[in-house]
């Protein structure tokens, strides 16, 4: 190619000499690394999407209460519903840690393999479902907590919006757990 | 994404602000004020409601006057609370509401000014909301530019001066030509600020009632001119004109219109204002001004319908001026002993 690079290869600058396809490039990283990060991916954006809900709960949850006092204890229902989420994310990380272990020669072996893109799978799935569910609660209840103010009969019903919006947190564990069951890198974990 | 972020900086302050109205008095709150006998049963009612400690300092028997002032001192509390604890884009809204108020007082000075009245009295009478700079050394001013110059330079309203300057000299007409050409442009500036600055749904709720706010201004021009000297070319001159208000072809007739039956007819074209207009016409106790406000307050609650907006700001000052003119009015008719009127009020909620 006398140097030349088609534009359709571009990508091929960011592969070392030693490769031929792009592909080897994620066979040489180490399934720890890919595990460690699922890891990571669950317990933090499970976090962000607590957090974040929390502050848009509460701070209309705080402005409300002022002339509404009686809203506070039950509106925090709503903050241990954002709570929750951060829960969720905390279990599947240690469920996903619990599949780790350390064995000299395991990162070469399929089964090795397989279980980090296991958990990395498994920790995109817990953390953007987490995520998302922790904004929808977070949005729901901040109206929720506004709404209780003006009229009180209108808690209970917009719960039921917050509990279904709590539950999409659910399915992304479920699947995480089940995604994570399967995995085990150097004979961590009961199955490995 | 306002859902997402709105409450980081705002949060707190709409959840005070939709407290805040709902304190506002409602429909059977006026029906017992209107059956009221002197002030001191309105100050009895009004002590069951928020108002309760901003009246309890006044002396027993309770004048109108005393009672505006009780009123407005709370509007301005409310306010002065939410400004102070308000972040950028919001506090810059937030002043934005009390230029309105700036320009009422500027047009009310320059009115004491050309009556010879005693500037201290007519002071007085300022909105609080809208004091600015330099209010007292009014009186020296005899020109638009001097008053550009020595005054309004220092205040938010010296953008909006730039139009006023084709007015030549300072008389009864003229100051209300510079009062509808500083509203013109206030509306456009905050109508900027709200669709392209802050944009979001704080723009697509805004849009609408800064709109409706010009349209009125645009149908109040044409009917409070229909008979003066003003020229036709000048009150078009003078209209506010806004993106989603009024159409170009109902404009141009009110433009042109030379008595009421001009503008009803105009009015016919433009679906909202016509029934406004019929319903005023049909309904002896109510004018078109209170159509209007009617109106208002129904848009300034849809406003409450919607989170994460600047809106509710704006509608709740809205909405607690307009509670301040009803209740002076009530307070006023029972002064005079005119209580069949005191039912004529404008309900909020």
């Amino acid at each position: 190619m006398d140097g030349v690079v088609p534009v359709h290869c571009l990508w091929r600058w960011f592969l070392p000499d030693c490769l031929e396809l792009f592909g080897d490039l994620f066979g040489q990283i180490s399934p720890y690394w890919f595990a460690y990060v699922g890891v990571a991916f669950a317990i933090g954006l499970s976090v962000l999407g607590a957090a974040w809900g929390i502050f848009v709960t509460g701070s209309s949850l705080v402005g409300a209460s002022i002339h509404a006092p009686r809203i506070t204890s039950k509106n925090l229902v709503s903050v241990i519903f954002c709570e929750a989420v951060a829960i969720y994310g905390i279990i599947v990380a240690i469920v996903m840690a619990t599949r780790i272990g350390y064995s000299a020669h395991a990162e070469t072996d399929t089964v090795t393999k397989y279980g980090g893109y296991a958990l990395f799978a498994a920790g995109l799935v817990v953390g953007l479902s987490n995520l998302f569910c922790g904004l929808s609660i977070g949005v729901t209840g901040s109206s929720c907590a506004l709404a209780d103010a003006q009229d009180a009969t209108l808690f209970v019903k917009l719960l039921i919006v917050e509990i279904f919006a709590s539950a999409l947190g659910l399915f992304g564990v479920i699947a995480g757990i089940i995604i994570s069951s399967k995995a085990s890198l150097g004979g961590g974990g009961s199955n490995g | 994404m306002d859902m997402l972020t709105f409450n980081a900086d705002n949060g707190y302050l709409e959840a005070v602000v939709r407290g805040l109205k709902a304190s506002l008095l409602r429909r059977n709150d006026y029906t017992n004020l209107a059956q009221c006998e002197n002030l001191e049963d309105v100050r009895t009612i009004l002590n069951s409601t928020d108002y309760a400690p901003w009246l309890q300092n006044e002396p027993a028997p309770l004048q109108t006057q005393a009672l505006f002032d009780c009123l407005t001192e709370r509007l301005v509390h409310d306010y002065r609370s939410v400004r102070s604890q308000a972040y950028a884009p919001l506090s810059t809204f937030l002043d934005y509401i009390t230029y309105p108020y700036m320009i009422d007082n500027l047009v009310l000075l320059l009115m004491g000014v050309l009556r010879n009245r005693d500037l201290g009295e007519v002071l007085d009478k300022c909105h609080p909301l809208g004091l600015f700079e330099g209010m007292a050394t009014l009186a020296v001013v005899t020109s638009p530019e001097e008053l550009y110059r020595e005054i309004l330079v220092d205040t938010p309203l010296a953008p909006y001066f730039a139009e006023c300057v084709s007015v030549h000299d300072l008389t009864e007409m003229n100051v209300e030509i510079i009062r509808n050409l500083l509203y013109k442009a206030y509306l456009a500036d905050f109508y900027h600020l709200c669709v392209k600055r802050i944009g979001g749904t704080t723009g697509a709720v805004m849009a609408s009632l800064i709109s409706f706010e010009a349209d009125r201004r645009v149908i109040n021009i044409t009917l409070n001119s229909l008979d003066t000297a003003l020229r036709k070319d000048e009150r078009v001159a003078l209209f506010p004109r806004l993106p989603g208000g009024l159409d170009d072809e109902v404009v141009y007739r009110l433009g042109r219109a030379d008595d009421l039956q001009a503008v009803a007819l105009a009015m016919d074209l433009s679906g909202t204002y016509r029934a406004l207009f019929q319903q005023a016409a049909e309904r002896e106790d109510h004018s078109l001004e209170d159509q209007f406000l009617e109106h208002e307050m129904k848009l300034l609650r849809e406003a409450f319908d919607v989170q994460f907006h600047y809106g509710v700001f704006y509608a709740y000052f809205r909405m607690r001026e307009q509670e301040i003119r009803n209740l002076t009015w009530i307070g006023e008719c029972i002064t005079q002993k005119q209580y069949a009127h005191a039912s004529r009020v404008v309900p909020i909620l």
